[in-house]
């Protein structure tokens, strides 16, 4: 008992040291990469700074006029709008596809696991390459693509997707549904493979026929999932960049612009640092209100996992739900 | 009549398998195009009806590729392997600290909330201060810039996953070595390495990829070609005026191997990593 008590300030103050080693380096990477840009784009949206400017470091205060001129910019608005059709367009489509073939492949054998497991591919490649092959896909004149829908007489003719207005936008946004559905695959199946099989042989046993079933035991208790999917959908549409970037650059004619190329064109092409970093600043504003609402859900969820089903939650739990949509 | 029902069954089931098949082609389809489009020449790769197989594949023109794009190949190598150890290097410690060190709740939690919300942050948000700080610091086209603005993709997602990975080490190994006088030190590199090994496989893996796919920090932190990682050479080529799809397709599929050897070899860590953006954080 001496013994013990006479070591333990030792130990101590050794666990003093060794825990400030051990998360300094995590604080400081955070504050320097993440905290630093986010207040220095806090204060430059109040700012106006060109290229002179900016290789002076000498920014000039202007107040609001940012965000006076962002609220009457047709192509920030329209950017916005894109941004928002992006999110609930990929979001839907991909929840209901993925949903449709983790129905399909909610086996256990081994035949139905390599299979998803290859399905992975598309969410793992870098978005560059994904962006590139759809470009090639979508040619005008050698398009695969087009080939295919012509012969399958849903266009009557060759078209040049990625040029026209109104196709482009649509064009990208099912490029960018196909890298995201393996993602949505792999967490509706483990959303299913939660739902305890007592439950459909409950419900066959009461008659219930597979579309009832389907609408009163898997929908309800996918919720969670759902909830989880839809959104970080939001916050992958936020983050898109890449994909727009490479395929259109946001063209033709702002067709394709969503806020993060309009950020990195105003800020780079255009050199208005000042109005880039308000639009950024707009970005931060929608992330942290997901964010907030992505803790809140994970706490409630949490809580209501332990008092309710903790049996069964916990090797939900364990086998996880959620993927962050990588970049 | 049983016999009947079985082979029913049966047949459902193989149609369930064809139908597994026929879609698992359907998704991967872009990828296979991508790669046979690599393997045609100019005569077999703008034909109409196209060829969806390459008649003489062309290997010669894809190793072509690899040798005149070596560089870059080798910068992005670089670049992804440098970002992957500094992420472990922040990860590893600071997962540790967060899961087993009794820190006071308050700072775990506050700790907890902040990863949690940069890595909900569009990293495109943070390029323009982080170029001004590059700038500042004379740190543009720099190997050491771009694996450390890489590593930015991984860092709060491989504390979160490690953090709950650490939490599963049980609480008495550490006890018992501490009672046994060993140092904190000495706990964390013999007990708590080896015990987090899948959960330390898990971030690498993809500290890795997510640095092998950067682009937009390789497109704005670097202005010359010596260190530039292939992801922006690719991008340079599809901006030149006559596009050679043959090539841009053959440095696709380069870019493409880590994601099929991580499908192919690290099932069990792509899971974990599946899970580990897990509700419980």
């Amino acid at each position: 008992m001496m013994a013990k008590n006479r070591k333990i300030p030792g130990a101590l103050r050794a666990l003093i040291t060794f825990r400030t080693l051990c998360l300094a380096p995590a604080v400081l990477y955070l504050l320097l990469l993440f905290g630093y840009p986010t207040v220095f784009n806090i204060k430059l949206g109040f700012e106006q700074e060109d290229a002179a400017q900016f290789i002076l470091h000498s920014p000039t205060f202007n107040g609001l006029a940012n965000y006076q001129q962002l609220i009457h910019d047709s192509v920030f608005l329209h950017a916005l709008g894109n941004t928002a059709i992006f999110g609930v367009v990929t979001v839907s489509l991909q929840f209901v596809i993925g949903f449709g073939i983790a129905t399909l492949l909610n086996k256990t054998s081994p035949f139905y696991t390599v299979i998803r497991s290859a399905l992975l591919v598309p969410w793992l490649l870098p978005l560059i390459v994904t962006g590139n092959v759809w470009i090639w896909m979508l040619d005008g004149f050698y398009g695969v693509l087009n080939y295919v829908l012509v012969n399958l007489h849903v266009t009557s003719h060759y078209v040049a997707w990625l040029s026209s207005p109104h196709l482009a936008l649509g064009a990208v946004i099912v490029a960018n549904t196909w890298l995201g559905i393996p993602f949505n695959v792999m967490i509706i199946s483990a959303g299913l493979r939660s739902i305890p099989d007592s439950l459909y042989e409950a419900a066959a046993i009461d008659g219930a026929g597979s579309f009832r079933r389907m609408t009163a035991i898997t929908l309800p208790l996918l919720k969670d999932v759902t909830g989880t999917l839809v959104l970080l959908g939001a916050v992958y549409s936020l983050k898109l960049f890449d994909i727009v970037w490479v395929m259109t650059q946001g063209g033709p004619a702002n067709a394709t612009q969503v806020l993060g190329t309009l950020e990195y064109q105003d800020t780079f092409t255009a050199n208005e640092y000042g109005y880039g970093a308000a639009i950024a600043n707009v970005m931060l504003v929608l992330s942290c209100a997901f964010a907030v609402l992505y803790v809140y859900l994970s706490r409630r969820r949490k809580v209501k996992s332990q008092v309710r089903r903790p049996g069964n939650a916990r090797s939900w739990l364990k086998e996880g739900t959620e993927v962050d949509a990588h970049a | 009549m049983r016999s009947g029902g079985l082979s029913r069954r049966a047949r459902r089931e193989a149609a369930r398998r064809a139908a597994a098949l026929i879609l698992l082609a359907v998704m991967l389809f872009p990828v296979y195009w991508m790669v046979i489009s690599a393997l045609k020449t100019d005569k077999t790769l703008f034909t109409n009806p196209p060829y969806f197989y390459p008649p003489s594949p062309q290997w010669s023109f894809f190793w072509g590729t690899v040798e005149a794009y070596a560089h870059p190949l080798l910068n992005s190598a670089i670049i992804s392997l440098s970002a992957t150890i500094f992420a472990l290097l922040i990860c590893v410690p600071g997962a540790y600290a967060l899961a087993k060190m009794n820190l006071p709740d308050a700072l775990v939690n506050v700790m907890l909330v902040v990863i949690l919300a940069v890595q909900v942050f569009p990293t495109i948000m943070l390029v323009p201060p982080l170029y001004q700080m590059a700038t500042q610091a004379q740190a543009l086209n720099h190997y050491w810039t771009l694996a450390i603005l890489d590593s930015m993709y991984s860092v709060p997602f491989g504390l979160l996953v490690l953090r709950t990975f650490m939490l599963g080490i049980p609480d008495s190994l550490r006890e018992a070595a501490m009672v046994d006088g060993a140092t904190e030190a000495r706990i964390f590199f013999r007990i708590i390495i080896p015990n987090a090994k899948p959960g330390i496989a898990t971030v690498m893996i993809f500290a890795f990829l997510f640095a092998w796919g950067d682009f937009v920090f390789g497109l704005t932190f670097t202005n010359n070609s010596g260190i530039q990682p292939i992801t922006v050479s690719l991008y340079d080529v599809l901006g030149q005026n006559t596009q050679s799809w043959e090539l841009l397709m053959a440095l696709g599929t380069l870019l493409a191997i880590p994601a099929v050897l991580a499908v192919l070899g690290a099932q069990r860590a792509l899971r974990q990593g599946v899970a580990g953006f897990g509700v419980e954080r």
